[in-house]
């Protein structure tokens, strides 16, 4: 192991101070003079034909200074950044597609103004037929949402590789069984924010907690119909996001509310509007069929999919057609049909959270895995030991596994949940389970132009480092890694170093925080730009010292000759130096990253990330068999990191995304009536709280890897096996299987019951 | 019609004239301007408008101002010596990871310093349930018990 | 919120007074932990409220013979009271029932009382012990059982110019009691079904001289398990009695929704409930 005094140790966050004490700005925080307050109004039914709409008695209310509706936009549609589909506008013009749909919106001098506003709007709407469920939508009969979308099909994929009908013959043993994973809520405590400012040269600036502030600018210039030049994004501070905080229409409706009334526009989502509008993760009904031989084997393995789009698409489609069939590599399996269905209904519209499709699927295929287990008499440890994927494995669609830490990961939590013994002495009502994942670090299919990202490091005359990043900070602790990375790479301490949440004007254009490429790709653009950093720095105090360049180095702070380190100076007199005897020029390091990863082709086959993460978690739970409560004692998880840059943030990761994974397991359910949510607040939609939280065991198990230090990404591979850890510890307690997501008590006593 | 209020935050005392209707998330936040104290939900569900009402943690999202009429009230920017140095919990969520986005560490933070203030050496389990109605969706919460537990150790 | 008229009285017969003139355009603040935010969702839009926040004579608790409580008592205050161990745990037990410690902090038995929400932890509690409340307005006072009080979800008895003053019960019957519930999903949530039950014994064979079991969430309002108890009386208080007076309640429950599964968890937790109540103190 190479030695590293920052890199791999537990230092604190860089942000930690101000978070701790409440000077953490985040943009419900943000005022500005002459700010008005937005509020959007918002269709009551799921679907209706806007057949008037009058907002003349808003104008003469005191306070109100702008309404808006699709006459002040320029009505052409736009849609989520490569979803190949443009199905969206501003505000609804013709028809409302979901509650919740924007119809008009109102700036006033204060909120209260501005609800009272949006009541005194008068909307009149032909009620039409809905539809809520993708299996009943994609019915010849169902009413049609989109009119060009027949069916209500917003993409249809088929994916072929090898030969599954000949996998099938060979298996011994063949299982089909369906599942259904359901709307999953983000429910970031922060809601969605953001203030709209225009300049006097029809510049526009948004201030916002945006994921993903370089690349969202796409889309906002088309719907805006204003060059990317003239967009500016600023992040804020995001409390929280998991994927929820990309392209907002909030922001939109804000810039067009700021055009109109020529003064900055706040807009912050009420919760109920918050459940009611984000964008949850994809629902997802799947039929799932695989094979095994009796030695364990897996043959094929088929899945028809149809996936809940909501009313318009956003980042369904590359959930659905990229997101699902990660899981495929994890077990070496060549013979494989995938078929997508990705189908609109008159609910919100579904798109990014942690996993991306990975949690949908692979608790389907991991719950499987278990029934083939013991259809075949195996250990379910075994079988996928049996087949689990190595080290320069190339996978079926491409993937190149440069590293590979995954049957690591599935010893180390079998020992800690303590496997073997378990699976020995059988209590009736505790079960242990196993689940494994295999996820990208970035994602080449995204931006065709490139997959990779620059960082800038640049030091100033006081010898204080400031890195510029396009990449974001979502509390996963990205800036505190990048700020380690920074000052390991250029020898000096961490708190010589800073790093700047991205201003679209300044910082390098970045694809942002998704895809779970932060680690792996900004941060080794953020390595090449210390490094250049660096090399500047030597060469100047090449010059001071007399000596060499190849001959310095950097540590803790002092340049020092090599082999006589007697003869140095400290960082900060040579960082003065090259700024004052260059004309005031900052040192400047530039790096830029790209992965070694391609693009796929028109059958989405291709190595389209430069390293994979792996991982797995085991669970034992505890099931009361006359009340069908579950409770998980205890969860074990090892994840594949490459090397984990802070082991506390990375430990962080792991146990955050655990807890999701159990919410979605057991708690968390979001129920309609007739398209309308019931309940949007946190008294009903469930997350663990301090007292659900299981006690977790972490391990971080290093492989040799590509990535900055050796690092790979960790984010979101940790959510994914938790579910079907669960599900399959709970069959492993009392022998019943729930295939529906969340695996609530009542199913389970339903199930207990029928099993007689 | 406006109501006078007095009341002490963070050690000072205020008198203010508040409508009755104001919720004293609403005053420490607009009018006192001290936004450490967040709104994650408006209907006291979340937790992260813990605030400390002498000296026990209420959500003040749903507790009107003028119920803080002749009452202490602490938020987080109170919790720091006058000097800077950081309130040992502070520390310890710094120090143990438990702070990730931290939009529900100002309120988890008061949350936990009510506990030991009154229960200085706590269970696991009365760590657990003090901090329940803190809803967290980063952490976990397991290092968020640990911190606590640890500035409980520190005592 | 809708802004209204805002009233601090300073002694009980000033807060009567104002109560008698705005009558049902009225609210009562205690706590404020239900009405604010019933407020803030515009499901309350009272003209006036009425705070008795300076009324501190309505915040004790005593306890000897009989308790006493006054409506401003908060669940915090219940949950940490000293006498509300042993036999009386029944009282602590609903207290913490009641969602987390900030709610608790403010949120008043009074408040809790008035609401009647049908998931409510505290009141059924309280009906298990007999519990009576002292009802005043401006020229009266009566005294109604709080097993009566309720009529319908978010219902009650109270006249709108009416306070109640006073919980009591009054003698502490003999016996001992529990509070056994189940939430909704998550550790701290809304209670699916809670049971409380408050039994005695009496020798030889510690067959059952007394029994109350109050229900929660299973009906419109707190509901007596008339039928068990019936069953129950006179019977030995053993685990296979416990079952089938279990089973007995789940029949007598109406639950509006997931009426099976409730029904189930009505008589595990009856079974519950009574086996604790007896080991605490319902044993002769």
């Amino acid at each position: 192991m190479a030695d590293f005094s920052i890199v791999g140790t537990r230092y604190g966050r860089i942000d930690g101070k101000d978070k701790a004490t409440g000077r953490a700005k985040y943009i419900q925080d943000l005022k500005f003079p002459g700010m008005l307050y937005g509020k959007i109004l918002r269709s009551p039914y799921p679907h209706a034909r806007i057949l008037n709409l009058d907002t003349s008695r808003v104008e003469g209310l005191m306070g109100v200074r702008a309404v808006a509706t699709a006459g002040d936009t320029p009505n052409k549609k736009f849609g989520s950044y490569r979803s190949g589909v443009k199905d969206e506008l501003i505000f609804a013009k013709d028809k409302a597609l979901y509650v919740g749909d924007e119809i008009a919106a109102v700036a006033a001098t204060d909120e209260e103004t501005a609800r009272e506003a949006l009541s005194l709007i008068r909307v009149d709407y032909e009620e039409l037929p809905a539809v809520f469920h993708p299996e009943e939508a994609i019915k010849p009969e169902a009413p049609r949402i989109h009119e060009d979308a027949e069916k209500n099909i917003a993409s249809h994929a088929l994916t072929l590789r090898g030969d599954p009908d000949k996998g099938f013959r060979e298996a011994d043993l063949v299982l089909e069984e369906r599942f259904e994973t359901g709307l999953q809520i983000h429910a970031y405590l922060e809601p969605v924010g953001c203030i709209a400012s225009w300049d006097s040269n029809g510049k526009l600036t948004i201030y916002a907690p945006a994921q993903n502030p370089s690349w969202s600018r796409f889309i906002y210039s088309e719907a805006l119909d204003l060059p990317m030049g003239k967009l500016r994004v600023i992040q804020t501070m995001i409390g929280g996001a998991f994927g929820g905080k990309l392209e907002q229409k909030q922001y939109l409706v804000a810039a067009i509310l700021a055009r109109k009334c020529r003064r900055p526009v706040k807009i912050v989502n009420r919760r109920d509007e918050e459940f009611q509008t984000s964008m949850p993760r994809v629902p997802m009904v799947v039929y799932l069929k695989m094979g095994v031989k009796k030695d364990g084997l897996l043959t094929a393995k088929e899945h028809r999919i149809y996936a809940d789009n909501g009313a318009y698409t956003k980042y369904a489609s590359a959930v659905l057609n990229l997101g699902t069939y990660r899981v495929d590599g994890l077990y070496r399996l060549r013979n494989i049909r995938n078929e997508n269905y990705l189908v609109y209904t008159n609910k919100l519209p579904t798109s990014a959270f942690r996993g991306f499709g990975n949690p949908q699927i692979t608790f389907a295929v991991e719950s499987m895995l278990d029934q083939l287990a013991e259809g075949i008499g195996m250990d379910p440890l075994e079988l996928r030991l049996r087949n689990a994927a190595e080290e320069g494995d190339l996978n079926a669609h491409g993937f190149k596994y440069v590293s590979c830490g995954l049957k690591d990961c599935l010893k180390k939590t079998a020992e800690a949940i303590d496997w073997q013994e378990k699976k020995k002495r059988k209590n009736i009502r505790r079960g242990i389970g196993i689940s494994a994942t295999s996820h990208v670090c970035g994602n080449r299919s995204f931006f065709p132009l490139f997959d990779g990202a620059t960082a800038y490091a640049r030091v100033d005359e006081g010898g204080k480092v400031r890195v510029l990043t396009g990449e974001v900070e979502v509390g996963q602790g990205l800036l505190t890694a990048y700020a380690a990375i920074c000052a390991e790479e250029m020898g000096i301490p961490l708190s010589e170093v800073t790093v700047e949440a991205p201003d679209t004007d300044i910082a390098p254009f970045g694809l942002g925080t998704w895809g779970d490429r932060g680690t792996f790709i900004g941060g080794s653009g953020v390595k090449l730009a210390a490094a250049d950093a660096k090399r500047q720095i030597l060469e100047m105090a090449a010059e001071m010292l007399e000596a060499n360049p190849s001959d310095l180095d950097c540590r803790e702070g002092r340049v020092f000759v090599k082999g006589s380190p007697q003869k140095s100076l400290p960082f900060e007199e040579v960082a003065s130096a090259a700024v004052y005897r260059r004309g005031g020029s900052p040192v400047f390091g530039k790096g830029t990253f790209i992965p070694a990863s391609e693009l796929s082709d028109s059958t989405r086959y291709g190595n389209i990330s430069g390293t994979y993460a792996f991982g797995a978690q085991a669970a034992e739970v505890e099931v009361n068999p006359e009340t069908g409560e579950v409770k998980v004692v205890r969860i074990a998880a090892a994840h594949d990191v490459g090397r984990a840059l802070n082991l506390t943030t990375t430990e962080g990761q792991i146990e955050g995304a655990t807890v999701q994974g159990m919410g979605y397991a057991l708690s968390e359910e979001v129920r309609y009536e007739k398209g309308i949510m019931l309940s949007p607040n946190f008294l009903h939609y469930r997350i663990p709280t301090a007292l659900d939280a299981p006690p977790m065991k972490t391990f971080l198990v290093e492989t040799t890897d590509p990535g900055p230090f050796g690092a790979k990404g960790v984010a979101e591979p940790a959510m994914t096996p938790t579910a079907p850890a669960i599900a399959n510890a709970i069959y492993d307690a009392v022998g019943v299987r729930i295939r529906t997501l969340p695996i609530t008590p009542q199913k389970i006593l339903e199930a207990l019951q029928k099993k007689g | 019609m406006k109501v006078t209020i007095h009341l002490t935050v963070n050690g000072l005392a205020y008198q203010e004239e508040v409508e009755p209707r104001r919720t004293l998330l609403e005053f420490i936040r607009e009018d006192l301007e001290l936004t450490g104290t967040k709104e994650g939900c408006g209907l006291g569900e979340c937790g992260t408008c813990t605030v400390l009402l002498d000296g026990k943690p209420i959500k003040s999202c749903i507790t009107l101002a003028v119920q803080a009429n002749g009452r202490e009230v602490t938020t987080i920017e109170g919790i720091e010596r006058p000097d800077g140095t950081l309130h040992p919990l502070q520390q310890a969520f710094i120090d143990h990871g438990a702070i990730q986005c931290g939009f529900c560490t100002p309120g988890m933070v008061l949350s936990a310093k009510a506990l030991l203030d009154e229960n200085p050496k706590p269970s696991e389990l009365e760590i657990k349930q003090a901090i329940a109605g803190n809803l967290c969706r980063c952490t976990g919460y397991q290092k968020i018990v640990e911190a606590i537990r640890s500035a409980a150790e520190g005592s | 919120m809708k802004p209204f008229q805002y009233f601090e009285p300073s002694t009980l017969t000033e807060a009567l007074e104002i109560l008698h003139h705005y009558r049902e355009r009225a609210r009562v603040l205690a706590g404020g932990t239900d009405l604010v935010v019933q407020m803030k969702q515009a499901k309350m839009i009272p003209g006036a409220v009425i705070s008795l926040r300076q009324l501190q004579e309505l915040n004790f608790i005593e306890v000897d013979s009989g308790i006493r409580l006054g409506p401003l008592v908060t669940m915090s205050q219940i949950a940490t009271h000293a006498k509300f161990d042993g036999r009386l745990s029944i009282l602590k037990e609903a207290a913490l029932a009641v969602a987390d410690v900030q709610i608790r902090n403010l949120a008043t038995v009074g408040g809790n009382i008035a609401n009647a929400s049908p998931s409510a932890d505290v009141p059924p509690a309280l009906v298990a012990l007999g519990a009576r409340l002292r009802l005043r307005n401006k020229n009266s006072e009566r005294v109604v059982a709080l097993e009566d009080f309720c009529t319908g979800p978010f219902c009650t008895h109270l006249e709108r110019d009416e306070l109640l003053v006073e919980i009591f019960i009054s003698p502490i019957p003999e016996g001992g009691g529990a509070y056994a519930w189940m939430p909704k999903r998550t550790a701290i949530d809304e209670t699916l079904v809670g049971v409380g039950a408050w039994v005695a014994g009496e020798a030889p064979e510690n067959t059952c001289r007394r029994v109350c079991l109050a229900l929660s969430s299973v009906a419109p309002v707190p509901l007596r398990a008339y039928k068990a108890e019936s069953f129950l009386h006179g019977k030995p208080l053993n685990s296979e009695n416990f079952r089938l007076a279990g089973e007995i309640a789940a029949e007598e429950s109406s639950p509006r929704s997931r009426a099976d599964y409730r029904r189930a968890l009505v008589s595990i937790l009856t079974e519950t409930a009574l086996e604790r109540a007896v080991r605490r103190g319902g044993a002769c």
